[in-house]
């Protein structure tokens, strides 16, 4: 009781100095409600991965965080452009190269600048054979991706395989022991043993260990169907080209999202007959 | 443009979204039970202004000592608005008595403090220790969307 009349006192003091001064009453309330606002308008932020609600701490978290790490498409971020094809010479279908490579610069532009680290990876030639049939949705799910995934020169790959090869046409490494596992810097950059496949190297050393990231992927349709993963400033296209988080992941980084979208709106004038799926 | 953080993001915007518009209905919906409660619609107003006030402040608070907002927690405004109004409810019922009872304005309102104030502040503090509980949960979804409410329930705005 004591403290119910304590703090009944207490309160009709504050009454008191309020109706005394009742205009600076109100104009407190409202600068400190302005500044609420304005504080929470600058630096709340939203946590938007499923992830970050779970116990970090449960077995299962840290199970599916491991495997995220090393299944990095779990958390891509996988743009898939439709267009007609339009064949050259060269084979190539130029609304989507040109769409493709301005997409990247765009995207590059938007995050490179605050993060240097934003757009990287590592690319091979696509070889002008392997269209895939079906939905390319589907082939952009890589089935061999914790093994190993043999481009043209090996002997014929399943037709599920195959699709996914035409898209990615990139020669995975099944995955080292954990033993040998150097870091989460090694999901990011070609083994030292490994020749850059788009210098042009020979067919037989075009390994290359599949970063943990992003790809944008172009689909054409036409005559058959095929997945041409965007590529950016080289004149053909290339798979492969990574975008990746500032941290390493997409998931949760609202700006980088936004700036892959910022980046296709700008572009979507351009190129009329591209669709962004 | 897919693939599972846009997906997550696009969730995230979507909630954010809905949740405007779950708070505005709260509003909305708040004021026409209170005016057809009071028979008028000026004190109910202020009431929500008030509140509204209250809910800056708490945002304030929220964004210091939490920072973020989950899917979960994005929805705790719409939530606290039913909360926080009770206690707006109660001050203005004593006070409309206390007026009924011939006092002057101010003697009213410092009854009103005395006599209902107490009552208020511990039903404030109970509703927040009942939110600060489930903060011993390890779902941190619940987690930081309760730790959100209790920081509500709890602030001077509140009482």
């Amino acid at each position: 009781m004591i403290a119910i009349s304590r703090t009944g006192r207490l309160l009709r003091q504050l009454v008191r100095v309020s109706c005394a001064r009742p205009v600076l009453t109100v104009l407190l309330s409202v600068l400190f409600a302005v500044a609420g606002i304005a504080y929470t308008l600058h630096a709340l932020t939203f946590k938007t991965s499923g992830r970050d609600v779970l116990p970090q701490s449960a077995p299962y978290v840290k199970r599916y965080v491991e495997y995220a790490k090393n299944f990095g498409e779990l958390e891509d971020i996988v743009v898939v452009v439709e267009a007609r094809v339009l064949r050259g010479r060269q084979g190539l279908c130029r609304p989507p190269r040109a769409g493709a490579a301005r997409l990247s610069r765009q995207v590059r532009a938007r995050l490179l600048p605050d993060r240097p680290q934003a757009v990287r990876g590592q690319s091979a030639p696509v070889p002008d054979h392997g269209r895939a049939q079906g939905d390319p949705r589907q082939d952009l799910r890589p089935p061999g991706v914790h093994g190993e995934l043999r481009g043209g020169s090996e002997p014929g790959p399943p037709a599920r395989r195959r699709q996914y090869a035409a898209g990615r046409r990139l020669r995975l490494q099944p995955l080292r022991p954990r033993a040998q596992r150097q870091g989460p810097a090694r999901r990011h950059a070609l083994p030292a043993h490994a020749p850059r496949a788009d210098r042009g190297a020979p067919r037989s050393a075009r390994a290359v260990s599949i970063p943990v990231g992003h790809p944008l992927f172009l689909r054409e349709r036409g005559a058959g169907r095929r997945l041409l993963p965007l590529r950016g400033q080289e004149p053909a296209l290339h798979p492969g080209r990574v975008a990746q988080g500032g941290q390493g992941s997409f998931l949760g980084d609202q700006k980088s999202i936004e700036a892959v979208r910022g980046a296709i709106a700008k572009l979507r004038p351009s190129f009329p007959a591209v669709r962004p799926a | 443009m897919t693939g599972g953080p846009a997906l997550s993001n696009d969730e995230m915007s979507a909630a954010f979204h809905d949740s405007g518009i779950a708070t505005a209905l709260a509003f909305a919906l708040t004021l026409i039970v209170m005016g057809i409660a009071f028979g008028r619609v000026g004190k109910p107003i202020l009431m929500l202004i008030v509140l509204a006030v209250s809910i800056a402040w708490s945002m304030g608070v929220v964004t210091l000592t939490v920072g973020h907002l989950s899917i979960f927690s994005v929805m705790f405004i719409s939530i606290v608005v039913g909360i926080g109004i009770d206690y707006g409810i109660y001050f203005l019922f004593r006070y409309e008595e206390e007026m009924f009872l011939g006092r002057g304005l101010r003697e009213a309102l410092e009854r009103t403090a005395v006599r209902t104030g107490p009552g208020m502040a511990i039903g404030a503090l109970t509703a927040a220790g009942t939110f600060y509980v489930l903060m011993l949960t390890d779902f941190r979804g619940i987690r930081s969307s309760d730790t959100s409410r209790a920081r509500r329930s709890s602030s001077p705005g509140s009482a």
